[in-house]
């Protein structure tokens, strides 16, 4: 029952009480409440993580400064705009009222989808052996990245792995989740994260919609069920969208694939339509720069690979796109971070 | 100059490999772009700026890392993902049914019903288009698709069963079988088993420590022989290896095919001073 109701919190109202919080109560952007939200309270726990591993804490004091943590800032951010909640949930509430059959009909299918990760048999992949496992090593012996996941011998010296996997929050961050909750990490993993994520993936995509086609929502939902047709369809190569969402859901790959670039896309279209970066986007784009990181190693690599193409697009079609300085500085802090961390593991830990 | 013309022709072999021969549906984004077009320029020509930097972006790249390192390929693929070709197909999609046009009312449900249709068919045909002229492991990785509901998904596992897991870990029921029997008389069992179950038993139980696996051999300390198949001849060295080990508990795959090699490993774990502890689904386990 505890357990029921720690997972209502964490998985859900800590997420929309964040999430409205990040979108500053903006009915036009409801739909990026949820992932931005979620995406929050990962960002909330990466540097936590982050610390916690400096100073060599367990993983359940990591998990109580978590809970700290989280209870403070929801409940500040509750209290502080409560006069905003009311007016705003009524406007979602409308929103709602307003989208019904068709809603009715996409949401339908994305149940379907969540469902089916839920019910039946999930497509393993090597990588489990390493990153669940991982996870169900972390909740078992109360230590974060020490013992081999492949053998169960620890402590773990691999450091030309650990450089990489230090830096990454995502597994600990469901490792936390887990624990908290009270279930074990691989059930977590293969059960209730995938829901999530794909939730969170559509509602991205409903956004992405929104942008193109406005209030049109007849188009939307055409959108929305032709892109989860494909999905559906498409699990050709482990390597592409459709197959990370709709097969390996929990894992880093699929956060960066499926959620963190079609946000980046978009923000980045939003940037170039206001000609700059305002403090909004910038704290957007922090959060899913932070997440890109933590998800996987390669998140570093693909958002500094996809920072030099918006610019050489801003550039190619010559735009202009003020940008601050201090902002950019902002904008790109956890992936230094993260480098930072990978050289000291690799080259100064080692020696 | 002959690494710079290596490292772009592999970039770019790399690029068709992924669009062309793994992933069929890739290719609709090119008639994707041109439906775009027709409906909707400005962001038809968004979509062309984007997309040819992006992949002048991924050939310098490419080539860059194809000459540092030669593990490129596996990290490269993912980067395609900048291009989100499956959102541009729907896009192309929406844009087809929604201006639809037609003087009569029933004509212009029709016309739309039949391009749903089309639009069904062409694309669950190209996610199955890997069946054709592929064999093996490849045609195992293409067979799977959301519509199958069996545990045929489950990595090789020999003692496929085909019922859906009874767990919400989502490990194979004979992988749970065989660990719970194990775990009910050892605390912290040290398990030897085949590849393809180990990936799952320290997912169900991480008490248990195992001597074989991905990367074992390279990462443990101890000497580790890794086998895949119920071959008598790597069994010799299996049991013989295993002697002066910590292992506890060696996993062998029941051969459906010859018994007898069965009956081999079975007298050859007894002459090693190893018993029967149990036969589970298609595996026999024997403790020290």
């Amino acid at each position: 029952m505890i357990g029921c109701i720690l997972l209502l919190i964490y998985i859900i109202i800590n997420p929309i009480i964040l999430g409205s919080f990040m979108i500053r109560f903006n009915k036009e952007k409801t739909l990026l409440m949820y992932p931005l939200g979620f995406m929050a309270q990962w960002v909330i726990f990466h540097y936590t993580y982050l610390i916690s591993l400096g100073l060599g804490l367990h993983l359940s004091s990591l998990c109580k400064l978590f809970i700290g943590e989280m209870s403070f800032f929801v409940v500040a951010v509750f209290f502080f705009f409560k006069n905003k909640w009311i007016a705003y949930f009524k406007l979602v509430l409308e929103l709602a009222r307003e989208w019904k059959i068709f809603g009715f009909i996409v949401l339908s299918v994305v149940f379907l989808q969540c469902a089916f990760k839920f019910f039946t048999m999930t497509r393993m992949a090597l990588d489990d052996s390493e990153y669940v496992v991982a996870a169900a090593d972390a909740i078992f012996s109360d230590r974060m990245w020490y013992i081999n996941p492949y053998t169960g011998y620890g402590p773990w010296s691999e450091y030309t792995i650990l450089a990489k996997r230090w830096g990454t929050s995502w597994i600990m961050y469901y490792a936390c989740l887990a624990k908290i909750i009270g279930i074990n990490a691989p059930s977590f993993a293969h059960t209730v994260l995938p829901s999530v994520v794909i939730i969170m993936a559509y509602f991205i995509y409903a956004q992405m919609g929104k942008v193109v086609f406005g209030n049109n929502r007849q188009a939307i939902s055409v959108f929305l069920l032709a892109l989860s047709w494909i999905m559906m369809n498409g699990w050709i190569t482990r390597d592409n969208i459709s197959s990370n969402l709709l097969r390996f859901s929990w894992h880093g790959r699929c956060i960066l694939y499926a959620i963190g670039i079609p946000l980046l896309l978009y923000f980045t279209m939003n940037t170039i339509e206001k000609k700059t970066i305002t403090d909004e986007l910038t704290v957007y784009f922090f959060v899913i720069n932070t997440c890109m990181v933590g998800a996987s190693f390669m998140g570093c690599l693909l958002v500094a690979l996809f920072s030099i193409i918006a610019f050489a697009y801003i550039l190619v079609n010559k735009k202009t796109c003020v940008v601050k300085t201090k902002r950019l500085i902002i904008i790109y802090s956890p992936v230094l971070i993260n480098v930072l961390i990978y050289v000291y593991g690799r080259y100064i830990w080692n020696s | 100059m002959e690494q710079l013309i290596y490292g772009i022709l592999n970039t770019i072999y790399v690029m068709y490999a992924a669009f062309f021969s793994a992933g069929v549906i890739e290719v609709l984004v090119l008639p994707a772009w041109f439906i775009i077009e027709k409906h909707n320029k400005e962001i038809a020509v968004i979509l062309k700026r984007y997309i040819v930097l992006t992949m002048v972006m991924l050939i310098v790249f490419g080539t860059f890392f194809s000459i540092v390192t030669r593990d490129f390929e596996g990290y490269f693929v993912g980067f395609l993902n900048l291009i989100p070709c499956e959102m541009i197909i729907a896009l192309s999609f929406t844009y087809t049914i929604i201006n639809c046009k037609s003087e009569n009312k029933t004509r212009l449900m029709r016309k739309r019903v039949l391009l749903v249709a089309l639009f069904l068919v062409i694309v669950f045909i190209l996610g199955k288009s890997n069946y054709i002229g592929k064999s093996g492991e490849n045609q195992f990785e293409s067979n799977i698709s959301f519509f199958d509901l069996s545990n045929d998904e489950a990595w090789g596992i020999k003692g496929a069963n085909n019922e859906v897991v009874n767990n919400y870990a989502k490990v194979p029921n004979e992988v749970v079988q065989i660990v719970d029997a194990i775990c009910t008389d050892y605390s912290q069992p040290v398990i030897f088993a085949p590849f393809e179950m180990s990936i799952y038993i320290r997912q169900y139980n991480p008490e248990c420590k195992l001597l074989s696996g991905r990367y074992a051999e390279v990462w443990n300390e101890k000497t580790i022989k890794e086998y895949n198949e119920a071959d008598p001849f790597l069994l010799r060295n299996v049991f013989n290896d295993n002697k002066d080990s910590d292992v506890t508990h060696i996993v062998i795959p029941i051969n459906d095919v010859d018994k007898r090699i069965n009956d081999i490993n079975y007298a050859r774990a007894m002459k090693e001073g190893w018993q029967l502890y149990a036969i589970v689904g298609h595996y026999m386990v024997f403790v020290r």
